[in-house]
């Protein structure tokens, strides 16, 4: 058995609106050649109705000795709110300016059968793909493609409906 | 099922690099010290709905890894709560945490001994 020390904080969402929170890990130097230079943690919550809002606590399981920055999305019926937050020690701090940002439907076919679109995930580039409806990852499935000989993944995706996705990145990397 | 045709390929890594782009333009901002501020003062000033009202004090959880590879966290005053993570989950994020954690400690120390040279 084995204990240590996390952090936890709440958040309150109002009605229509759920957030789900990432922590980014740096990953070290010495696996950088074999992992991508950032790591999501979506962080797990317990949540708690109050009337017309939920009140959310958020675990952060592994806290870094000095901060940890986050990634907060607010899903809301037809936007995304984009936020950042320092967690340091016992305190939250969060960025001035989230970012708004309205869906927009990937696709304009009329159809609406559910279709696989090949997304073959990159280990150095994890992008991660949100139903915002649910607020669940799209997880793609990996397979192998006897064609070309290589293990290619394809991600369930509906026409006419919106998806969000996102990656970290560092400006300089561009 | 249907296969994509290289184009809606192409314009879904489009949008996706679209909106990887935005929020790597707001995790710019949110890195400067000046664009952090305190919780109390942002709610007053956030006036779009969707936005979440986030305590801005932290707890301290117990985390216990059982025998079982199970995970339960104990917040102050409150009950045991069970997580959903696997233990191989939490044994690779908590390698990950603790080499970079003793990456910047190490960078930390040759700072300070920089400075004293």
């Amino acid at each position: 058995m084995e204990t240590w020390e996390g952090k936890s904080f709440s958040i309150t969402d109002p009605k229509g609106v759920s957030t789900v929170i990432y922590q980014i890990i740096k990953t070290p130097k010495e696996l950088m050649k074999e992992y991508p230079k950032y790591v999501l943690e979506r962080l797990e919550s317990t949540n708690e109705i109050r009337g017309d809002m939920t009140r959310k606590t958020f675990y952060v399981d592994f806290p870094s000795v000095d901060q940890d920055e986050l990634v907060i999305l607010s899903f809301g019926k037809d936007r995304v709110v984009v936020n950042t937050a320092v967690l340091e020690g016992n305190k939250v701090s969060i960025s001035k300016k989230p970012m708004p940002l309205k869906f927009d439907s990937i696709y304009s076919e009329n159809e609406t059968e559910i279709k696989d679109f090949k997304y073959t995930p990159n280990l150095k580039r994890p992008i991660c793909v949100i139903d915002p409806e649910t607020t669940e990852e799209v997880k793609p499935v990996l397979y192998f493609d006897e064609k070309t000989n290589e293990v290619k993944g394809k991600c369930k995706l509906k026409p006419n409906k919106p998806y969000f996705a996102f990656e970290v990145r560092d400006k300089k990397e561009d | 099922m249907n296969s994509p045709s290289p184009m809606q390929s192409s314009e879904l890594e489009n949008k996706v690099l679209c909106y990887c782009y935005l929020v790597q333009r707001v995790m710019e901002l949110g890195k400067g010290k000046k664009e952090l501020e305190d919780i109390a003062h942002d709610q007053k000033d956030i006036e779009f709905p969707g936005v979440p009202v986030i305590d801005a004090t932290a707890k301290s959880t117990e985390n216990t890894l059982q025998d079982d590879g199970t995970m339960t966290r104990k917040v102050e005053n409150g009950p045991a709560i069970k997580s959903a993570k696997s233990s191989d989950a939490i044994a690779s994020i908590k390698q990950l945490q603790d080499i970079n954690n003793r990456n910047k400690s190490s960078a930390m120390k040759k700072d300070e001994s920089d400075k004293e040279i």
